[in-house]
């Protein structure tokens, strides 16, 4: 039997996961081998629909990691056996509303997840216009119309 | 139960934000968060709060700092805290810090008599062509060489026959940067970097023409005192680094140079072909043979010539200039810049992989036309930002 740790949500709802799956998030890794994850870790700012992600998360890769080792030991998790299967399992994994997307990276950033905040970060911002990441983010535009005519000339490498 | 609250170290270790204060916003922002979703959902009866510019700006650098580069200039649209963030030296050191580092092709072009740095577009483009202008970066004097160093470009100029002009590159930010005077003046540097050190060699006059090599730590920024004779005269036509060595050829020969033991040294056999605008790709030298029409390897540790195969259809559109005819190692595959008839430069990004037996086969993954001009230099660079 593999240790438990237990999670608990910010609604104080808890989650018991496999040692193996816990030690994916840097932050709870540490306080692992601090021993100090006895009674359960409050995550008073995880909610419980974020933390079942980010579980969900860390058990797939978690799972993929251990079936590459089992193949050939790649380390890359997308690496030379081209793990087309876990790509496509996180393209999907990410096909959530705009609020959950943001509270997972905030909690992949506070848990140092490092795959799981590459994932949300790209998936945040890929293919998006100025005005709907100014939209996401409730972000009010500051440049003036001069301003902005400027800041696009000087990038006009990245625009069609 | 212990609370994460007490382990405010765990997070000092790893960053420089200081974890509770992480916590602190964290805690204000899911607040914020939900009660701005709810808000969306009922009527806006406030100003909408600002989620990503509200985090510390070690989180935002952070997050921005996984985006891809060619999604920058979107971000620097967004606001005027995005694009300072976006153009900061410190962005480009975490990129590097945390190992999301992108290959970007730039490419250094003279059109209508102005010799300006351009960026290759990553993408396919429709219609418009994949070859964008830097406005920021000067024009740069009609002769002169580059080397790639990381986000960096150094440019060795020849302003005149007395004046040299150094200039560094930053690709991050796209502005240039001051960069001290080579210790000597110099004509036609080639230049190579070993575990960034630039070797620059070049001819310089003192009585009689002799061929010098000059060294710049690219880490100290300073020039090494002093310059190591090479002892051969004529110029160098042709430079590239294989496994800490740098190989060069003038009109005659083909040289190793070993910085490790200062030593210059024949290679007869590299010597075979008058490669030229040559690239390195897994230990194998490539180059364009512009007059046979075919792409060349050549293998150091075998110390054998090929031409590589797969490449029937592409290659025999080539025109013979071959100043317009480059190889670049693009993140591993080679970049192949060719002049086609009237003048266009085309850039044909190609795989490669060396089946049993140890032929080398590329495959055309694309085709792009750049530009269609008469235009007498154009040198690309990989570089990584």
């Amino acid at each position: 039997m593999s240790k438990k740790i237990i999670f608990e949500s910010s609604e104080g709802e808890s989650f018991e996961v496999d040692e193996a799956v816990a030690l994916e998030c840097q932050t709870i890794k540490n306080m692992i081998e601090d021993d100090c994850t006895d009674g359960g870790i409050p995550l008073a700012n995880v909610n419980s629909a974020t933390l079942t992600k980010v579980i969900d998360y860390c058990k797939k890769h978690v799972e993929a990691a251990a079936a590459a080792e089992a193949n050939a030991g790649d380390k890359d998790i997308y690496g030379a056996n081209k793990d087309i299967e876990l790509k496509t399992w996180d393209e999907e994994f990410v096909k959530v509303d705009q609020p959950l997307l943001f509270d997972l990276m905030l909690a992949a950033n506070f848990l140092i997840i490092p795959g799981l905040l590459d994932l949300t970060c790209k998936t945040m911002m890929r293919g998006k216009t100025v005005l709907q990441i100014r939209e996401i983010f409730h972000i009010k535009k500051d440049y003036t119309d001069a301003e902005e005519a400027e800041v696009r000339k000087e990038n006009a490498w990245a625009f069609e | 139960g212990v609370t994460i609250n007490i382990n405010p170290y765990l997070c000092c270790t790893y960053r420089t934000a200081c974890h509770q204060c992480l916590l602190n916003t964290y805690l204000t922002l899911s607040k914020k968060m939900s009660s701005s979703t709810t808000m969306a959902k009922e009527e806006q009866s406030s100003e909408p709060l600002s989620l990503i510019t509200s985090l510390p700006q070690d989180v935002i650098v952070d997050i921005l700092a996984r985006i891809s580069r060619f999604d920058y200039p979107t971000l620097s649209l967004v606001c005027k805290h995005f694009q300072s963030i976006v153009t900061s030296p410190e962005i480009f050191t975490r990129r590097a810090l945390l190992g999301r580092t992108e290959h970007c092709l730039y490419v250094v072009l003279c059109l209508q008599n102005r010799t300006r740095i351009y960026i290759l577009r990553k993408n396919k483009t429709n219609g418009d062509t994949p070859l964008v202008l830097i406005p920021s970066l000067p024009a740069m004097p009609l002769y002169l060489n580059f080397v790639a160093a990381g986000s960096r470009i150094y440019a060795f100029a020849r302003k005149s026959d007395y004046e040299m002009m150094t200039l560094s590159i930053d690709c991050g930010s796209h502005s240039v940067q001051p960069f001290p005077s080579m210790p000597t003046h110099l004509n036609l540097i080639v230049a190579g970097i070993i575990e960034g050190r630039i070797y620059g060699v070049g001819c310089r006059f003192s009585e009689e023409w002799e061929r010098v090599m000059v060294v710049f730590d690219t880490k100290t920024q300073v020039w090494e005192p002093g310059m190591i004779s090479v002892m051969k005269e004529g110029f160098m036509c042709g430079c590239v680094v294989m496994a800490d060595k740098m190989y060069t050829r003038d009109y005659a020969n083909s040289f190793v140079y070993d910085p490790k033991e200062n030593k210059w040294e024949k290679d007869e056999m590299l010597n075979l072909h008058k490669w030229e605008n040559a690239c390195v790709i897994d230990d194998v030298l490539y180059y364009l043979d512009c007059n046979e029409k075919e792409l060349r390897a050549y293998d150091r540790k075998q110390r054998c010539w090929q031409v590589v195969k797969g490449l029937e259809t592409l290659l025999p559109e080539t025109r013979r200039r071959k100043e317009w005819s480059q190889t670049v190692n693009y993140d591993g595959k080679l970049a192949l810049f060719y002049p086609k008839e009237n003048c266009e430069i085309w850039c044909a990004e190609i795989s490669l992989e060396t089946r049993q037996g140890g032929e080398i086969w590329g495959t055309v993954e694309c085709c792009r036309h750049l530009v269609t001009s008469q235009s007498c230099f154009m040198k690309a660079l990989d570089v990584v930002v």
